[in-house]
């Protein structure tokens, strides 16, 4: 490699070496690439360590293998990836920076994380740093209107490319001369002194190489949601029940968005309801999306979690049976198109009182859908029980691997329920449809298809109080001077939205305070 | 020529419309006949009234339907007559669209529906 190549195989170090650096940081994904480019610039050297190399490899990613215990669960070594990039190698690129009321129960609020989410946008390649939808309505493009005082709004996304930091931010890196990326290279466990109030090193292997250690005055662990907490309780040799688990915390409070699809079946009065504003569309160069969502003032006096529904499309009619008998056409619409039989009837009813009797026929030969389901994702309470722990299975390189319990609160199905009779009262007072809570009692059971949006969150929980989080509200770990925790572990509560924005402006507050302490 | 089926409809609409002319009122159709003219569907109508009176067998009859839905729009048998369909039609979306403003729902089979709406349907029933 040349002179600009910071770029280091650590298989090929000498076996015992000890890497001197101003500070280290474990995992190369959206925090370790941020923290690692924003601090390059300065005089303090970094040492990024990445357990995979600049490719996906299957040894490597085995090692993220483990159990699940809880809530339906995509295999562990599935859900993330673990080379240079990290997740952002398969990330769907689903941007919004939490709202004020999103950040209730953190150490610091919406204006303390502003200017660092202006500049996560840049970095995850966004438009201009605009979510109100209205600054997105472009000609026919518009929100529904619930009219004053609705109860349901309308937000945006905005969508990244995807930003793959591992691609787009590697010759950043390969140029900073203060960045050193050891690729390949493991954390199997974290040296302190003997009261593990400050750490001494990192221990790191490779799965076909050396091991050696690192030495800095700062640790940063980016390795993720789960890693960064097994990476703490693996590293018990001082403080038995893991590193910064004084009080029982780490590993707890696991949150993930649980994901329903078809919780609801939405008809429109309209036969052709304006919804291009909630599918993906581009809006001057920028890729967006609208949801719908409770006003605060909703979700908080009907104490629901902060919730979004998105609405998707029910199946086109079948072209070829639209040529054939009317009788034909009227069978499908009530077999394939509508789920059961007293929805078929409200699509005959549809246009209400207020419109004179449609010709069915006419609107069948249009083709477009009538029907359309709901996604429901909410950012639940957080569950002390829904949690990360080891087993005693360890993986290649002897590293205890990760137990994972996922809980949804036992009131998970009765809040959506909810969310989705406040939407469907809404529809009718605008007059804009009718809405259907399925449920196991009217069909198949929506519970039955959740799945995870791969948001892993919340065990290293972020709280000034070492009683109720591991890390303080600058991420260092409670108790441990110069060990701290960048990613989504840190958060104490969620949102609705994607993670990966804030996990980026968080990244760039703790370089900024991370650049302080080393001035 | 023979007395067919189209000349005797076409006599009985004459007769009708001769009845001012002998001094005799068309027969006024009542609020319930009026409320049921509205509903653009029977059949489907039927179906989502059968399902409403499941949940509510108490307010089974047209009449006490009938009586319920004027009650909710705040008019009464001779107000009925004298309006004109587009507003009577105007009164009662006004009265479904607030029926989900007041959480006057009922949910029938999932479906969250204005109560009003669906008493409509039920006189289909």
């Amino acid at each position: 490699m040349g002179r600009f190549a910071m770029f280091v195989d650590a298989t090929k170090l000498p076996q015992g070496e000890t890497i001197q650096a101003d500070i280290c940081i474990v995992g190369a994904g959206a925090a370790g690439i941020t923290l690692a480019r924003d601090m390059a610039n300065g005089h303090r050297r970094i040492a990024l360590f990445e357990s995979g190399g600049l490719e996906y490899s299957d040894e490597t990613q085995k090692l993220y293998a483990g159990e699940s215990v809880g809530q339906d669960f995509p295999p562990l070594e599935a859900d993330r990836l673990r080379y240079f990039g990290g997740t952002t190698n398969h990330w769907s690129g689903g941007c919004r920076p939490f709202d004020a009321l999103d950040l209730e129960g953190w150490p610091f609020g919406r204006e303390a994380l502003d200017p660092y989410y202006r500049a996560a946008q840049k970095i995850l390649q966004l438009g201009p740093f605009a979510y109100d939808p209205k600054e997105w309505e472009d000609g026919n493009d518009q929100p529904l209107s619930f009219g004053a005082q609705s109860r349901i709004l309308t937000g945006i996304f905005q969508y990244s490319p995807p930003t793959r930091f591992g691609t787009v931010y590697r010759r950043d890196l390969e140029r900073a001369e203060a960045v050193t990326v050891y690729l390949s290279a493991n954390l199997v466990d974290i040296d302190t002194d003997e009261h593990a109030r400050e750490v001494t090193g990192l221990q790191l292997a490779c799965l076909k190489g050396p091991r050696f250690r690192a030495t800095a005055k700062y640790y940063v662990l980016a390795a993720g949601g789960i890693e960064n907490a097994r990476l703490l309780l693996t590293s018990n040799r001082v403080q038995k029940a893991g590193l910064g688990n004084g009080n029982d915390l780490v590993g707890r409070y696991f949150m993930d968005h649980a994901d329903v699809f078809n919780a609801a079946t939405v008809l429109f009065n309209d036969a052709y309801p304006a919804l291009a504003f909630y599918n993906p569309h581009t809006v001057r160069g920028q890729n967006v999306q609208g949801f719908l969502f409770a006003s605060a003032d909703a979700a908080r006096r009907e104490g629901l979690p902060p919730f979004c529904i998105g609405i998707q499309a029910g199946s086109m009619p079948d072209k070829e049976l639209a040529k054939k008998s009317l009788l034909a056409v009227y069978h499908s619409i009530a077999e394939g198109h509508v789920p059961e039989h007293l929805g078929f009837h409200l699509v005959q009813m549809a246009r209400g009182v207020e419109w004179a009797a449609d010709d069915i026929y006419n609107r069948l030969r249009r083709n477009r859908p009538r029907v359309f389901s709901t996604i429901y994702s909410c950012g639940a309470p957080p569950d002390r029980d829904s949690r990360v722990t080891l087993s005693d299975a360890t993986d290649a390189l002897g590293v205890r691997r990760v137990r994972l319990d996922w809980r949804l609160p036992s009131d998970f199905e009765q809040s959506m329920q909810r969310a989705h009779e406040i939407l469907g009262e809404e529809l009718g007072r605008a007059g804009l449809g009718r809405l259907r809570i399925n449920s196991a009692e009217t069909g198949p059971s929506p519970m039955q298809s959740i799945e995870n949006a791969h948001h892993h969150m919340g065990t290293t929980r972020m709280d000034r109080s070492p009683s109720q989080g591991v890390v303080d509200e600058n991420c260092r770990v409670h108790g441990i001077a110069n060990l701290f925790v960048a990613g989504s572990s840190v958060f104490p509560t969620y949102s609705f939205d994607n993670p990966t924005m804030t996990i980026v402006a968080l990244a760039l507050r703790l370089s900024d305070h991370l650049k302080q302490l080393s001035a | 020529m023979g007395i067919n089926r189209r000349f005797m409809l076409q006599m009985a609409v004459a007769a009708f419309g001769l009845l001012p002319l002998l001094g005799r009122a068309p027969p006024v159709p009542s609020a319930m006949t009026r409320l049921r003219a509205l509903v653009p569907q029977p059949r489907s109508a039927h179906r989502l009234g059968r399902a409403y009176l499941a949940h509510y067998p108490g307010e089974e009859g047209p009449g006490r339907l009938t009586r319920l839905i004027l009650a909710t729009l705040g008019l009464d048998e001779g107000a009925v007559a004298v309006r004109g369909e587009p507003e009577l039609r105007a009164a009662l979306a006004t009265r479904i669209r607030d029926d989900f403003a007041t959480a006057q729902t009922v949910m029938v089979d999932g479906w969250i529906l204005s109560r009003t709406e669906m008493r409509l349907y039920a006189l289909w029933a």
